[in-house]
């Protein structure tokens, strides 16, 4: 059952790679280079245009043969346990509101990176570098003190590392 | 010679092998961090170093991060690195047994010999293959570049549709930017800091290190802030003259290695695996691999040291990466202004040779480092990921900002680690995207090279007997694992007719 979970997933994200080169090569492509007299009157067909054309038409069959090659696997493995899944599926337990913070991590940590670059530009590297490590450890659920002091103390110490041995200027 | 040494034993040198070293081991002790994210990691303090300095500080890392895998295998069967999976094998039964001494010796021991057998191969085989880069031209670089994509996307997975994907992305991420032949602008959205293309090392910090921390972090939340237990150690009577009593494997496992990293795109796992599985045909005691046999940590801990050198034979003499920490190494050169490539070694500049002996004293400061502070390498899996994870984020940041001075190179940082984040997610292989990207320019050039040489005849790839050779390399490396996959289902069917037929009978 997982590998049928993991055909599926398989076949949307190469279709929809497939859509996004399709996509890019007609609509973005023409638009993002501009086919210039030079290009076109010394080197005849290998235009700025060309290699990567070429790449995005190459990326669409590759997303082609995956996406046609898993729907067969897909298709033989639904076959196979076809009986299983015939069978009245369980209801789905909710899920508490723990085990839907711990699938978003991933992505509230991303949100948190995000708001870290802001804070940079906005509040400089060391204020915001207490905030967000301070953040990140609160949100993986640390509670000993210590080792929000030892985060602090290492930020400050590679804050100090950059600015005054590797003389880069840091906002 | 006296140039060379005055060159390599300078103060902030040797600091920086050390420094180099002792961070490499202790990210390679680190379940799931691995080698390229080491280099990666180190290489935003490179900035504003000399390139003797940066160098030698990232030979460290890429040197002491392949060792340091094997520490945690040995001792609680949890390889650090991919290279180190063979070395568990054998490793923790010796652990089990009390053992485990004897074989964190054995793996430090076999790995510095490795190295250095590696490094005074890269002295001896670069410089001839630099010879011979005169005569090789567009066409047949070019095709050398397809088949470095094509051994990447071989080694990278069992999905080769989707490393061939990846390769192409990365190919095409190397494509924004300035188009180099008539400065017309490539998919850069107005925007004028995308002029100059993706910064290679900022795309590998992204990709590698961020995607890495918010996979981490997914773990920290749910193991919390509990490190591991105390690690128990006992006494070793393994020295290192007794490492040589193994002086077949030695060899055998170091040919290896030299020979898998020499060729563009592969790595450390596969050599390891390769000399694990040589020295367990032909030893003696075969019966005992995967019981706690030394041999089978000494072979697979020497094969993966031996590439070390050797990836760097096509990444100095070709500008061909061979594999993904060595794509970061390129990176980091071309950061410092040095162009990988014949010149640099028909300019009569010591550099070159000065950071080949380097990689000879890297392995002897490894050795020292792993002799003396192995308690404290071990005792690194203690400390919690919720720790680390805020510590490698600051430090990617600052690094990031770093390399182009601007916020910019962050967001390009935050975007990468999040499409590499959704490749691990999705199955999709990084090491194809990260070596594509890094030859993409090389690539380009070198087919629009042959096209106008050829009159657009696309022929010329396959009209030239050594373009065809290297093509045809380049096919069997995509087909070898099919290959492999066929003999090893008719080798099974044909036991189980074997079986029914006895079962008849």
């Amino acid at each position: 059952m997982k590998e049928i979970k993991k055909k599926t997933e398989s076949v949307i994200t190469l279709f929809l790679l497939m859509v996004l080169a399709v996509v890019t090569r007609i609509w973005i492509l023409p638009a993002q280079i501009p086919e210039t007299n030079a290009a076109l009157n010394t080197s005849g067909t290998f235009t700025p245009r060309t290699f990567p054309g070429l790449l995005l038409v190459v990326i669409a069959v590759l997303c082609f043969v995956g996406v046609v090659s898993n729907l067969v696997s897909l298709i033989k493995l639904r076959r196979q346990y076809a009986d299983e899944l015939s069978a009245k599926k369980p209801e789905k337990e909710k899920k508490s509101f723990g085990q839907i913070v711990e699938n978003l991590i991933p992505y509230i940590i991303f949100a948190i990176l995000i708001l870290y670059w802001f804070l940079i530009t906005k509040i400089g590297f060391l204020i915001s570098t207490l905030i967000i490590t301070t953040m990140i450890l609160a949100l993986l659920r640390c509670k000993k003190w210590y080792l929000y002091l030892a985060t602090w103390i290492y930020s400050g110490t590679l804050y100090l590392i950059f600015t005054k041995v590797l003389y880069v200027r840091l906002p | 010679m006296a140039e060379i040494f005055s060159t390599i034993f300078t103060f902030n040198n040797v600091l920086m092998m050390f420094i180099g070293v002792f961070a490499g081991i202790i990210i390679g002790v680190l379940p799931g961090l691995g080698t390229t994210f080491a280099v990666t990691v180190l290489l935003t303090i490179t900035f504003g170093m000399d390139s003797y300095s940066g160098m030698y500080l990232l030979l460290g890392a890429y040197v002491g991060s392949v060792y340091g895998g094997s520490i945690t295998a040995i001792l609680i069967n949890t390889p650090g690195t991919n290279s180190a999976v063979a070395t568990a094998f054998d490793g923790y039964p010796m652990a089990e047994q009390g053992r485990a001494g004897d074989a964190l010796n054995a793996a430090l021991f076999a790995s510095t010999i490795g190295g250095l057998v590696s490094a005074f191969a890269l002295m001896f085989f670069a410089p001839q293959l630099a010879k011979v880069v005169n005569l090789i031209a567009s066409p047949e670089y070019f095709c050398l570049c397809i088949f470095g994509l094509c051994a990447a996307v071989s080694v990278a997975g069992n999905n080769r549709i989707k490393g061939l994907i990846c390769a192409c992305f990365g190919l095409l991420i190397a494509c924004v930017g300035m188009d180099p032949a008539y400065g017309t602008n490539r998919f850069t959205f107005g925007y004028y800091r995308l002029l100059g293309g993706f910064r290679f090392s900022t795309v590998m910090l992204g990709a590698y290190a961020m995607s890495t921390v918010l996979i981490k972090c997914h773990e920290a939340y749910i193991s919390g802030t509990k490190g591991a237990e105390p690690i128990q150690f006992h006494r070793s009577n393994f020295h290192f003259h007794h490492t040589f009593r193994y002086w077949k494997t030695l060899i055998r496992s170091s040919i290896y290695g030299v020979v898998i990293g020499a060729i563009p795109g592969t790595g450390s796992a596969i050599s390891a695996m390769l000399g694990y599985n040589a020295a367990k045909r032909g030893s003696k005691n075969q019966e005992n691999f995967g019981k706690g046999e030394i041999e089978g940590v000494i072979a697979p801990e020497c094969a993966n040291n031996a590439v070390t050198g050797a990836t760097m034979i096509p990444l100095l003499t070709m500008g061909i990466p061979g594999d993904g920490a060595t794509a970061v190494l390129l990176g980091a050169l071309t950061m410092q202004g040095v162009i990988p490539g014949k010149q640099l070694f028909s300019e009569g500049s010591i550099w070159v040779y000065a950071i080949m002996g380097g990689l000879i004293v890297v392995n002897l400061v490894m050795l020292l480092q792993g002799s003396v502070m192995i308690r404290l390498f071990a005792n690194v899996t203690r400390v919690p990921l919720t720790v680390l994870m805020p510590c490698i984020v600051v430090t990617c940041f600052m690094g990031a900002y770093a390399l182009g001075n601007s916020t910019f190179e962050i967001v390009v940082m935050i975007a990468f680690g999040m499409i590499g984040y959704l490749m691990k997610r999705f199955d999709f292989p990084i090491p194809p995207l990260t070596i594509a990207l890094v030859l993409g320019s090389l690539c380009e050039s070198n087919l629009r090279r042959s096209m106008l040489v050829s009159h657009n005849n696309w022929a010329v790839f396959v009209t030239r007997p050594v373009s065809v050779l290297i093509l045809l390399l380049a096919v069997a490396f995509m087909l070898i694992p099919t290959i492999n996959k066929f003999l090893q289902e008719r080798k099974i069917t044909k036991k189980l007719d074997i079986d029914n037929v006895e079962a008849v009978d």
